[in-house]
């Protein structure tokens, strides 16, 4: 029974014998039209030197003192435009065309008869017919060689017992002499059957390892193919478990987020209760604290649906046309607090009006781009006796320019080739994973955007750049 | 389709040169030869020697193809004949017309005498009509052989005509043979009208 493998080795290998005939056909109608051009070519200046040859030699027929034009330049301009026109109508009518063939080199063999009689007979001329056997050779084709032959030999038959002296001025006794003539023919065919026969094997061999070297390649682009495609959801993975993990280290602001609000809510619920317990209820304070209250929950429902949306999985997230502001309000919206808590003063003017502009993002993942640059700024600063971070933002050229510069003195040239790189680091332990930056990086780039460090500014300073859709109305 | 028409264009290519080979080797005319030298002419025949005289259009382009078997015959048949060329000429036209390429290569063959023959009077004595009439006298005058020298029209080549010249003057048999002649017509029309009155 064959084996698995044995049947894949098959399947393969008849696919490769099948790409190599296709290369192979291609390969061989290329030289079949290329040889046709060359047909094409030497026609029509045998027709050009026929005509020539006829006014030179015999311009004239002669009835005493009369003179009038030849046969001979009627011959070659009627029957050398039958042997030209004809095959170069059919070259453009199908171009590569079987039957091109056969006609250029029918033509080309008649052409020898033809110069045979417009040279009376010249034996010189009948190099002419080893000429072309040469030149039907260009084919590669024994099966042209032998019809070229065949057109050759039936002339010199048919001459030899009809017409002996028109054809070579041979011997009029013999009956047999063409077979001389034919013989001479049949002694070149067989070099050149045999270099036909020897170049069509070449030809294959090289069809078939073009093949087989088409067939690797292919081979090694599927597998490139699908290693990318691990590689992309690896580096998803990478990404969410990333997320995660800042999630980790989000969850600690986080607490502090909510944990005020819970605080707020807990001492005014106090208040209330005594408020309730007083006698005389004080029904504007009661309102009051009820109203604090009910802010208070809100804004503990907009840091969770933030959260959640923060969290999300984003493989496969979609585009969506967002606009700055709501961006910006999304990621303030997660870490303002932390900022409020340790006094880090954020610096952004969301009045300004090109807060209005929409841009064209996977929204989830540019919010998570922003939060660990914010991240990143306040750890950096959080201890630092100056406290700021600043968001610009301006337009430049269809782009959009985010700057998140922050109190820090700045990143080291050293620094700057490395904190790119995928787990690098200057946290310490445990709180940060060194993917931040790299896939923040991969992200924009996705997003056909650019991330870089302004190392003119001798603060910390990054550099985000996204295309700009419109404006909003 | 394209088959169909190459087949076609094959017995167009066919009838054609069927055409040219039967201009080819269509004969030209004969006069009445006679079958001694003829009397009434300024020429003599040589009676050491075999004689060929040659009646050519200096101007026809098979008349070339004529003078190159004439020189293969001299080589065979050695010093053992004697040549007269008589070239064409027609009345009233210059003295030069029919000096040319034929008539400088007739004039480097070996024991040949080349003239012009004037309104083509002496070819009229021998019975030529058509350009390469070849004719064969013995050394008593006795026609030999009658006829052309090329196997058709202008086209070199072994040839029956040849051989037999070659055969007569080495053998010295004096039986008359005769071969068609393939070349242009010397005589016009008119010229073939006062040709043919008695």
């Amino acid at each position: 029974m064959e084996s698995l493998n044995e049947s894949i080795t098959n399947k393969i290998n008849a696919k490769t014998k099948e790409k190599a005939e296709i290369i192979y056909d291609e390969a061989y109608q290329k030289l079949c039209i290329d040889t046709d051009k060359v047909f094409a070519i030497l026609l029509v200046f045998q027709w050009i030197v026929a005509v020539i040859v006829a006014i030179v030699f015999s311009p004239k027929t002669w009835i005493g003192a009369q003179g009038m034009v030849s046969v001979h330049i009627y011959a070659s301009v009627i029957i050398g435009g039958f042997l030209t026109c004809f095959p170069l109508y059919l070259m453009k009518k199908e171009p590569g065309a079987e039957v091109n063939r056969y006609a250029n080199v029918i033509a080309q063999a008649l052409y020898s008869v033809l110069f045979i009689h417009l040279s009376g007979g010249r034996i010189e001329t009948h190099f002419h017919v080893f000429g072309s056997l040469a030149f039907f050779a260009f084919y590669r084709d024994a099966k042209l060689l032998i019809v070229g032959s065949l057109v050759v030999a039936l002339d010199h038959f048919v001459r030899g017992i009809w017409f002996p002296q028109s054809a070579f001025g041979i011997l009029t006794q013999s009956e047999w002499r063409w077979m001389e003539h034919a013989a001479w023919v049949i002694f070149e065919d067989f070099f050149l059957v045999y270099s036909c026969i020897r170049s069509q094997n070449e030809m294959q061999l090289v069809a078939l390892k073009t093949a087989e070297v088409m067939m690797q390649h292919e081979h090694a682009e599927e597998i490139v193919e699908e290693r990318t495609k691990k590689i992309q959801e690896q580096q998803m993975q990478l990404i969410n478990s990333s997320k995660m993990s800042e999630m980790g280290i989000m969850a600690a602001g986080i607490a502090h987020e909510i944990n005020n609000p819970l605080t707020i809510i807990a001492s005014s619920n106090k208040l209330l209760q005594r408020v309730y317990a007083s006698e005389v209820i004080d029904h504007e304070k009661a309102d009051k604290l009820h109203d604090t209250m009910d802010k208070t929950v809100k804004r503990i429902g907009k840091i969770i649906l933030g959260l959640r949306t923060v969290s999300r999985d984003t493989t496969g997230e979609e585009m969506t046309l967002v606009s700055l502001r709501d961006l910006m309000v999304d990621v303030i919206g997660l870490c303002g607090e932390k900022f409020k808590v340790f006094g880090i003063d954020l610096r952004i003017n969301l009045e300004d009006p090109i807060f209005d502009t929409i841009i064209n993002i996977k929204r989830v993942q540019i919010s998570q781009v922003f939060i660990n640059l914010l991240g990143n700024a306040f750890d950096a600063i959080e201890s630092l006796p100056e406290k700021w971070v600043k968001v610009d933002c301006t337009n430049q050229n269809g782009f959009i320019e985010f700057k998140v510069s922050d109190s820090g003195p700045g990143i080291s040239k050293e620094l700057q080739e490395k904190i790119f790189h995928p787990f690098f680091t200057t946290k310490p332990i445990g709180k940060g994973t060194g993917l931040g930056l790299s896939l923040s990086v991969s992200i924009i780039k996705d997003h056909d955007g650019s991330f870089t460090i302004d190392q003119a500014n001798r603060n910390t300073c990054f550099v985000i750049n996204l295309p700009v859709i419109k404006k909003a109305a | 389709m394209n088959y169909l028409f190459a087949v076609l264009w094959l017995l167009l290519c066919a009838a054609s040169f069927g055409a040219l080979n039967w201009y080819k080797l269509k004969p030209g005319p004969v006069g009445k030869i006679n079958s001694f030298w003829p009397q009434n002419i300024p020429h003599e025949h040589n009676r050491t020697t075999y004689n060929l005289v040659l009646f050519a259009h200096p101007r026809c382009g098979c008349t070339s193809a004529s003078l190159m078997e004439l020189e293969k015959i001299l080589v065979k048949t050695k010093n053992n004949l004697k040549v007269k060329i008589f070239f064409y000429h027609p009345k009233g036209e210059s003295a030069n017309w029919s000096d040319g390429e034929s008539k400088t290569m007739a004039l480097k063959l070996p024991n040949t005498e080349v003239y012009d023959d004037d309104g083509g009077e002496v070819a009229r004595r021998f019975g030529a009509m058509t350009s390469g009439q070849t004719l064969v006298y013995s050394l008593e005058g006795k026609l030999v052989y009658a006829g052309g020298i090329t196997e058709s029209r202008g086209h070199t080549g072994d040839n029956t005509g040849a051989r037999s010249i070659a055969s007569v003057v080495e053998t010295g048999k004096t039986i008359i043979n005769t071969q068609p002649v393939f070349g242009c017509v010397l005589f016009s029309d008119r010229e073939m009208k006062e040709y043919r009155k008695p």
